[in-house]
């Protein structure tokens, strides 16, 4: 007796894993690569704009100057919605304070600095959040790619029955494309938790607006606020009459006195300078994965109470865990290098995938040299389009057209591959111009 | 103190469990109990991860698991010795063959069915999801949150199930029961 799937399974989940696979390999590529590179984001700014005053801390006085100064800059300006202010945490020891208008850094006594330049690091996190695609429609795609990784993962595992019986055998030096696909099926087998943990999560980010939209239209009139707010809270009624600035430093203050094991990440102020303003701290807690409590005060900085991420619902608790889980931002450096590794793995298999296809087709006597060609000029044009956008913003500076720069190198790329070159020549060419585009843009960043 | 120990442990078993399992599936004959012991010491390692930093603790234990699988691999990589075992050539069915007719029409009705079918069909699975769970008993902010994760994982588990159907007739049914869910929502919905 044994346990494994019937022979016609096997062969229809491969036929669907192939299929899943080669629809949206290319767009699963580069969402999986941005990923990889946005688990570093905080480190991705300061690498952009060097330049800029760093602290370990800031005081509450020196908040409330900053606040202060900003609004009293942007007071001839239309109203801002939100005002969010970030604290020097420890791989982004900057404090900004950024609005509807823009964004400013802080010297460490409250004074405004130079204002944030990261266009580059926005567009990457844009890139991977919402391929650049804007509205919802961007996000829910990037979501449903979350599901095609969930949807390859099974189909892979049922496909593969000796997936974990062969797990450690890697024929890493065997030519005719058995190493390619013991690279694939391995890396597969052993990054699956993390494959499975980071699609659920950025599926459940990309996707919960689909089914929030019809809640919204079914039980609360097309108010998208009130699906959300039995996990995240609900803001205050606005009141648009102009107000006096926001007691920032209070509320601050009074998370020193009061949680001061916890670690305050941002300062958000509803409705700033107006009647209806409100202040609410979010802190992160140590060894959880939350992104952290929400802490809610009035304008004077009262205290009002926490909305429950860290101890309410066990819903709550879920829904604000996504975010961390998916980016690898819970435990420092260690656990991003993990990522990081984890991550080019991710991509690798997306990347294997679809060279496995067309190797077999290969050996079934089917050349396709331009889908070859086709495909390492995604492998391989998609970083060196990601490179030729730093090295835009290095020339260009921060109103440089990222997406453009990108999409029309990667589309210019495949577009190359119809033309009759030698498939081998074509790669090697694309992997010198990433490895030369890498070296030039470090040496640039660094010179800078 | 007591928790930092605790998370090295967990850690430790699952880091060992690993190896477990290395060595049991590189001997010549299967041992079942080898196998199972590994395993057991990577659920173990998980456990008291949970125990002592609850989902954070459980995170940091597998991504430890994960990096010791990964450093047995790349230590089974670099000591592969060259071969040339034949790959397969097992056909996938993606694209026609020879003078096979294209079913362009078909194949564009399967990604219809298992992409935009399935998504619509997921997220009235998810809504029903939230209204029975709330009829239960259970707060707002749960019964939101497992609707959040159901309409992925329903979009999932029917798109598989759609792709491994072989007739086009037995992909229909599974999608006419899978809509249940969005005909009683829609159904309640026109009633209040």
């Amino acid at each position: 007796m044994t346990n494994a799937p019937e022979p016609s399974t096997i062969k229809r989940a491969l036929t669907s894993h192939a299929a899943i696979g080669l629809l949206v390999g290319a767009l699963l590529y580069v969402v999986c690569l941005t990923g990889t590179i946005v688990v570093f984001f905080a480190e991705l700014q300061r690498f952009e704009q060097p330049h800029v005053p760093e602290m370990r801390t800031i005081s509450p006085d020196a908040v409330q100057r900053g606040v202060e100064a900003v609004l009293a800059r942007e007071s001839a300006k239309p109203a801002s919605g939100h005002m969010y202010v970030h604290l020097p945490v420890e791989d982004l020891p900057r404090a900004t304070i950024t609005t509807d208008s823009g964004a400013v850094h802080l010297q460490p006594d409250g004074r405004l600095a130079n204002d944030e330049q990261v266009a580059w690091s926005d567009f990457l996190v844009a890139l991977h959040y919402t391929l650049n695609i804007p509205g919802v429609i961007g996000i829910t795609l990037v979501g449903a790619l979350g599901v095609m990784i969930l949807a390859l993962s099974l189909s892979g595992v049922i496909a593969h029955p000796r997936i974990f019986r062969d797990a450690f055998r890697l024929r890493a030096r065997d030519t005719g494309g058995l190493a390619l696909a013991d690279w694939h099926n391995r890396l597969s087998v052993w990054s699956l938790p993390f494959s499975v943990a980071v699609a659920l999560t950025g599926a459940v980010i990309g996707l919960a607006s689909l089914t929030a939209y019809v809640m919204a239209a079914r039980d609360h009139k097309g108010d998208l606020e009130a699906v959300y707010a039995p996990i995240f809270g609900a803001e205050g009624k606005p009141d648009k009459r102009k107000a006096a600035a926001p007691n920032v430093g209070a509320a601050l203050a009074y998370m020193a006195a009061h949680y001061p094991a916890t670690t305050v990440t941002y300062v958000i102020v509803h409705e700033p300078a107006t009647v209806g303003q409100e202040i609410q701290i979010t802190a992160e807690h140590p060894r959880r994965l939350i992104y952290g409590e929400n802490y809610r005060f009035d304008a004077q900085g009262q205290f009002r109470g926490t909305v429950g991420l860290s101890d309410g619902a066990v819903g709550q608790q879920i829904a604000s865990s996504n975010y961390r889980l998916h980016f690898g931002t819970f435990a420092g450096l260690p656990v991003k290098l993990a990522y990081l590794v984890f991550g080019f793995a991710l991509s690798a298999i997306c990347a294997t995938g679809t060279y496995i296809w067309l190797g077999k087709r290969r050996r079934r006597g089917h050349h396709e040299p331009r889908l070859l060609k086709a495909w390492d000029a995604v492998v391989w044009g998609a970083p060196l389009a990601l490179t030729l956008t730093l090295l835009g913003r290095f020339a260009i500076g921060n109103a440089a057209p990222f997406a453009l720069i990108f999409w029309v190198g990667q589309a210019v790329l495949i577009a190359a591959a119809c033309a009759p070159f030698d498939p081998a020549r074509f790669r090697k060419v694309l992997q010198v111009g990433l490895a030369v585009c890498l070296v030039l843009a470090v040496v640039v960043g660094a010179a800078r | 103190m007591t928790a930092d120990l605790l998370l090295f442990a967990a850690v430790a078993f699952a880091v060992f469990g690993i190896a477990v399992l290395r060595w049991a599936w590189g001997l010549a004959r299967r041992s079942h109990a080898i196998t199972g012991g590994g395993w057991l010491l990577v659920l173990l390692g998980t456990i008291l991860g949970w125990l002592g930093d609850g989902a954070w603790g459980t995170a940091i234990v597998a991504l430890g698991a994960m990096t010791t699988a990964l450093a047995l691999l790349a230590f089974a990589a670099s000591t592969s010795k060259p071969g040339k075992v034949p790959a397969s050539t097992r056909r996938t069915g993606m694209l026609p063959e020879g003078d096979e007719p294209k079913r362009i029409g078909a194949r564009t009705l399967t990604f219809v069915l298992a992409g935009l079918v399935c998504a619509v069909v997921s997220i009235g699975i998810a809504v029903a999801a939230n209204m029975l769970a709330k009829a239960l008993g259970l707060g707002a902010a749960d019964a939101l949150a497992l609707a959040f994760f159901a309409m992925p994982l329903a979009w999932t588990v029917l798109s598989y199930a759609v792709l491994m159907a072989t007739e086009r007739r037995r992909q229909i049914r599974i999608l006419a029961y899978a809509s249940v869910p969005s005909w009683v929502v829609a159904t309640m919905a026109v009633m209040t």
